[in-house]
């Protein structure tokens, strides 16, 4: 529950920071001039912090919408992302999140229209490439969906641009907004999975995996396009055995029909962002694992990557062709 | 002069002596020194340290690097400023956990501590140069709170850092009717609050240190065999990684029978690697 909320004031008055106030009525409320006071603060406790994070509520002025980095995406010719927050309600141990900001606390951008205005600007800048958006690379697009209405409005968007892709990545199992929604032809549900023995250990505060399986197939049976995302891929003691079993489950009774993609991707960290978060977890064995230092990346290495990856590859043959499944090395 | 103080777990900076008696009374501290005219107060058995910085944000800045520097405690403690305040509204004698804390003169924020939403009610407050009458703003309003968080969360972290303060005068009740007695009624009545906060607090504290700090073992072995700088802070990150792995060991045997520092750890590195084929997440 979230006790504490700043607000910039130049948005105190728009309807989206209106409607989460709304949604929060005993929370503390203060005003802040800009979030960066708050948010890029030295000697915060990022692990304190993320225990009772605040919101901050924020207007953002540029770099609505990026190109995604490479070895990220499908088989789009451009890859584009977006963030109208940072910081995720869950704590997955991963997460490159932690690594990111020195804050936890969830910084949410309330001028949607401004994304929107930009994402259209990129598309016309772009006519004549097939292009994705992605949304959830710095947050979980939908786990706050009640509070802040974001899939619906983003969703609404898209609808009227079936020129473009956009892929919702998620774990959270509040699809009721999607459920509402007649399916959108161009919008990817992608969930982000891992074997539900992994998830227990390091998806600290995500929905349980078989939650997250359930809410694909219940998603893909009422014909929205869904996506998995066996990223990142978690090296340990059985990891054959618990992969398969994944795929094997998440694949009985799905309407393959409407599995737009099944990616997968090595757990890798820019050498900096991987020291960081280890040293927020002295007590994680993840973190304790002999990782391999290539250059400025820190990863399990070629041998243990090229491994799991074929043997990923080979598992999701079984159930859909090569056009499908898709390798994210970033 | 003690340099390692890993008993003390409450660093409070106090503004005005009257503030500081109520709390010497309640955690029975002990006068340690009185040096630069910031005396100094503390009880080891229940870990507080406390320090008198006078009226003044450069005082209190002043007064919590001294009283670091005069215990160095190092990150995993606390650090409170608590004292009287003026607020528009009031009442008189409520306590509440600042959250916010403006510097009136330079118009700098500061956004300490850990919400503790249950124990305390919520507020921001306006750290000024001089008494402030008028109240223009909903806050709180006192001398020292924003020289104390420009300092404090540096020492420890900014979650680690409490700024607590009971109201002592309004628009309605004028601060010349402040007394000694009256300070000391105010803490009174906020005793309970103050102890629950503390619990809340030492909690956190204690939480941190098991989990960051070095396991006592590690500093034995590092004095027993000769590590030269860079090998201090290599041991340190393979230590823990081993410590993880293997929490029902000691290596304190092992390091007696090696022949280097590298020796120890590089057994130690193939320790590691000889579990990576099974690993185990938990």
């Amino acid at each position: 529950m979230i006790e504490t909320v700043f607000v910039e004031s130049q948005i105190i008055d728009h309807p989206i920071t209106e409607r989460v106030l709304s949604c929060l009525p005993k929370a503390d409320l203060l005003n802040i001039n800009r979030y960066q006071e708050l948010f890029n603060k030295r000697q915060q406790n990022f692990r304190l912090q993320k225990e009772k994070p605040a919101l901050i509520l924020a207007k953002k002025h540029d770099n609505f919408v990026l190109p995604a980095p490479s070895g990220f995406g499908m088989d789009s010719q451009k890859n584009f992302y977006f963030s109208h927050m940072y910081n995720c309600i869950y704590d997955c141990r991963y997460c490159f999140l932690q690594g990111m900001y020195s804050s936890a606390n969830y910084l949410l951008f309330v001028n949607f229209e401004d994304f929107f205005r930009s994402i259209s600007e990129t598309i016309q800048n772009n006519a004549g490439s097939s292009l994705t958006f992605f949304s959830g690379y710095d947050c979980d697009s939908l786990a706050f969906e009640k509070i802040t209405s974001f899939a619906q409005h983003t969703l609404n968007f898209f609808k009227e641009h079936p020129e473009v892709e956009f892929e919702l990545r998620t774990k959270s199992v509040n699809i009721e907004t999607l459920l509402n929604l007649e399916p959108i032809s161009n919008c990817i549900v992608a969930f982000s999975l891992s074997p539900e023995s992994v998830a227990d250990v390091l998806d600290k505060k995500a929905p349980r995996v078989n939650k997250r399986i359930r809410a694909i197939k219940k998603l893909a049976k009422s014909g929205w396009l869904v996506g998995l995302r066996l990223d990142p891929l978690i090296f340990c003691k059985n990891w054959k055995g618990l992969y398969s079993e994944l795929i094997e489950e998440v694949m009985a009774d799905l309407e393959i029909r409407n599995l737009h993609s099944v990616s997968f991707g090595p757990l890798r960290y820019p050498k900096k962002m991987y020291n960081t978060i280890a040293a927020l977890y002295p007590d994680e064995k993840l973190f304790a694992f002999p990782m391999q230092t290539t250059g400025q990346l820190v990863s399990y290495g070629p041998e243990i990557e090229n491994e799991m990856a074929t043997y990923i590859q080979d598992e999701l043959k079984k159930y859909l062709g090569v056009d499908r499944i898709f390798q994210c090395l970033i | 002069m003690n340099n390692t103080n890993q008993e003390f777990k409450f660093f409070w900076v106090v503004a005005l002596r009257s503030e500081a008696n109520a709390l010497i009374k309640k955690f029975n501290l002990k006068s340690f020194s009185n040096h630069c005219n910031f005396p100094i107060y503390i009880n080891r058995k229940n870990g507080h340290a406390l320090v008198i910085s006078g009226v003044g944000s450069i005082k209190s800045a002043v007064a919590t690097m001294y009283l670091n520097k005069t215990f160095n405690p190092g990150q995993f403690v606390a650090w409170i400023n608590i004292g009287i305040a003026g607020h528009s509204q009031g009442p008189v004698g409520t306590l509440f956990q600042v959250i916010k804390v403006v510097n009136n003169d330079n118009g700098k924020s500061f956004f300490p501590g850990l919400r503790f939403s249950k124990l305390a009610k919520a507020a921001e407050l306006y750290t000024v140069s001089s008494p402030e009458n008028e109240f223009t703003l909903p806050v709180l309003y006192d001398m020292e709170a924003a020289g104390f968080c420009e300092i404090a969360p540096s020492l420890s972290c900014n979650e680690l850092t409490f700024v607590l303060k009971i109201v002592s005068d309004t628009s309605e009740q004028s601060q010349s009717l402040i007394t000694k007695k009256m300070i000391a009624d105010l803490f009174d009545k906020n005793s309970a609050m103050i102890d629950n906060l503390l619990q809340a607090v030492v909690k956190i504290v204690d939480r941190e240190r098991a989990r960051l700090g070095d396991p006592i073992e590690m500093d034995g072995i590092m004095c027993s065999l000769h590590f030269t700088e860079t090998n201090r802070l290599r041991f340190r990150k393979i230590y823990k990684k081993w410590w993880c792995l293997f929490p029902n060991k000691s290596l304190a045997d092992r390091a007696q029978k090696a022949s280097s520092a590298h020796d120890l750890m590089q057994s130690m590195e193939l320790d590691i690697a000889s579990e990576a084929q099974s690993w185990k997440l938990k």
